[in-house]
């Protein structure tokens, strides 16, 4: 079962991946050091298809992409946050990573160990038998289609972004501030998440995130 | 899109000007940047997804390496990764810079106002005060600017922080943002521009703007940026680079997410309390703290104006027994200017120890690492669990003021009563 390892606000990189530890290229070894500090037993217990679950402004602080490489190494299906910082995000964006918002109420009641499961276009917590509907903006939505930004850029030019992006969504997630770009802001998509016939298939743990 | 006549954030104009057509709020855009800046720790992973897309750089005139987060390396895997920037840097022909905290040496040697950087940091922003925008993003990102020159990006909305009035003796810019940071909280402005103007920018120098933007991430702005003025101006001669510059601004009319207003004269010292950003009280609430540690530093507070504050606090004075009081000037050319006025021989006899030029301490990989049971007063951003060592360590964020009162003390102290005017 795919279970929520559960985060409280304000969770930084720093406490992610801690400036003593990521000085590394290995991806496998980055994954070893997530929250190394900060709640040791994650890297440890964290298996391919599960769910991080946070509070408000996940990812603040550093612009450190290793704190995306490392939760994206351990294969999370995705995050779930009520809310992101935007370098955070952005850098979820650029590598094809589910970063979900997902209402307060529903946060709050996932608690650590809970079975979670993206099922029919929503985020359902089996365990408390809560649900969300699952939004991806566009954005993030093309870029996961290609596995990040560096493989569409490999076929595409990156003006090219600007049409296949849809209006409004793209650093800022859907439902969150009260900027004009909330305006266009994603009905909770229908369709299933993820694009990979396996991303509702716990049994096969490949490619997540 | 934007007509033409429709009233314009100062952020939007810089936008749309590169991006080649007008732009409103909240649109997507691919935009071209003047500037790429990577330092020791993101370019190390700009490289591989570089060569994913690309050869050569588009134009290594305009790509900014800087070795600062850890220089002179202070371990074998630190050294490691410069070595590898290092052939990548001689192969695109980018000299590697190592005079100091990149946002200090961008600002000192090549903004330029109404112009775009994109930075692999997130301290970008500090740029901000020259009158760029000067946008923080993650290493895939420097690796796309890298080879495309270009940037995707949403057009941000304007929180607008008029500052008026004088500040009192003894209270700084520091204490200025700290203080919008508590009203704000963490996540205030996320994805927005923070804009500053009124009457005490006016008077603020663009080192004291630069601390405002610089803290802008920290509230989780995407860029803060003062307007181009004639501080700027002087600023750029005093540089030796000055080349006349439009005074853009937002059009009078410009719609604001948000406009927040600061009488500074009422603004006390301001200390951020462990470990968030807005846990922000007078300092005379924690006075008395007993610290370790002082580090006089980063790229938010040791500019020579900086090391000129602490001084006026501590000439004359003893720094407390058993407490490290750290300095790491911004940039060399901080450090030389320091060393030209006497201020490190001054500092260096009252037992402070002085680092070369760089991120030093802030953000605990060498040069005053915390254990579990210190408590350092920093001026520098970040006072995150475990952000400068153990995480266990205390830090308090205080201007380089409240710094050196404290450190003459050895607790948290009011830098009013030593102040002299």
């Amino acid at each position: 079962m795919a279970r929520a390892w559960k985060f409280a606000d304000s969770v930084n990189t720093d406490l992610i991946t801690p400036g003593r530890y990521n000085m590394t290229l290995d991806m496998a070894e980055l994954g070893r050091i997530a929250f190394i500090e900060h709640r040791p037993e994650y890297a440890k217990g964290v298996r391919s298809g599960d769910f991080l679950v946070a509070g408000r402004n996940f990812g603040c602080g550093s612009s450190r992409e290793t704190a995306v490489y490392a939760l994206k190494a351990n294969g999370l299906m995705a995050i779930v946050a009520k809310s992101y910082a935007r370098i955070f995000y952005r850098n979820c964006i650029n590598n094809g990573v589910m970063a979900l918002v997902a209402p307060a109420a529903f946060v709050d009641s996932v608690q650590d160990g809970d079975e979670m499961a993206i099922e029919n276009g929503r985020l359902v917590n089996k365990t408390r038998r809560t649900s969300a509907p699952v939004s991806i903006p566009p954005l993030m939505q093309k870029l996961r289609e290609f596995g990040g930004i560096l493989n569409f850029l490999k076929s595409h030019k990156i003006e090219e972004l600007e049409s296949s992006a849809g209006s409004g969504e793209s650093e800022l997630p859907a439902g969150v501030g009260n900027g004009p770009a909330t305006k266009n802001g994603q009905t909770p998509a229908s369709a299933s998440p993820g694009r990979k016939p396996s991303a509702t298939k716990p049994s096969s743990r490949k490619r997540r995130l | 899109m934007a007509s033409r006549t429709s009233p314009q954030t100062l952020a939007q104009k810089i936008l749309s000007a590169h991006a080649g057509r007008p732009l409103s709020v909240g649109d997507l855009a691919v935009v071209r940047v003047d500037y790429v800046l990577a330092h020791d720790t993101t370019c190390a992973w700009a490289i591989e997804p570089f060569h994913q897309i690309a050869k050569k750089v588009f134009d290594p005139k305009k790509i900014h390496i800087f070795f600062d987060h850890a220089y002179p390396a202070p371990s074998v895997q630190a050294a490691q990764l410069q070595t590898k920037i290092r052939k990548f840097a001689q192969e695109q022909g980018i000299p590697i810079i190592t005079d100091g905290v990149c946002h200090q040496v961008m600002s000192e040697r090549f903004l330029y106002p109404n112009t775009l950087l994109a930075g692999a940091d997130s301290h970008t922003p500090t740029g901000g005060g020259t009158g760029a925008l000067c946008m923080g993003f993650g290493s895939t990102d420097a690796a796309v600017a890298m080879a495309t020159g270009k940037i995707w990006t949403r057009v941000p909305g304007t929180i607008r922080i008029n500052l008026e009035g004088k500040l009192p003796g003894g209270v700084y810019p520091k204490d200025v943002i700290l203080s919008i940071a508590k009203d704000l909280s963490a996540e205030g402005a996320n994805y927005k521009v923070v804009e500053f103007g009124g009457s005490a920018i006016a008077q603020f120098d663009v080192p004291s703007r630069m601390t405002l933007t610089n803290m802008c991430a920290e509230i989780g702005a995407k860029t803060g940026i003062v307007p181009a003025d004639r501080r700027t101006e002087e600023y750029l001669r005093r540089q030796g680079r000055y080349r006349p510059f439009e005074r853009t601004a937002s059009d009078p009319n410009a719609e604001f997410e948000q406009t927040l207003t600061y009488d500074v004269s009422k603004i006390e010292p301001t200390v951020a309390c462990p470990p968030d950003i807005d846990r922000d009280v007078p300092v005379s609430a924690v006075a008395g703290t007993p610290i370790t540690q002082v580090f006089l530093g980063s790229c938010t507070n040791c500019r020579i104006e900086d090391l000129e504050v602490a001084y006026n606090i501590l000439k004359g004075r003893k720094i407390a027994k058993n407490l490290k009081f750290i300095i790491t000037p911004a940039s060399r050319q901080v450090f030389e200017q320091a060393l030209e006025r006497g201020l490190l021989a001054e500092f260096s006899r009252m037992g402070a120890i002085i680092t070369s030029p760089g991120c030093g301490a802030c953000l605990g990989r060498h040069m005053g690492v915390l254990d579990d049971d210190d408590v350092c007063v920093s001026t520098s951003n970040r006072n995150f669990t475990g952000r400068m060592g153990s995480p266990k360590a205390k830090i308090y964020l205080a201007s380089p003021a409240t710094a050196a009162a404290s450190a003459i003390e050895g607790k948290l102290a009011d830098p009013r009563k030593y102040f002299r005017a």
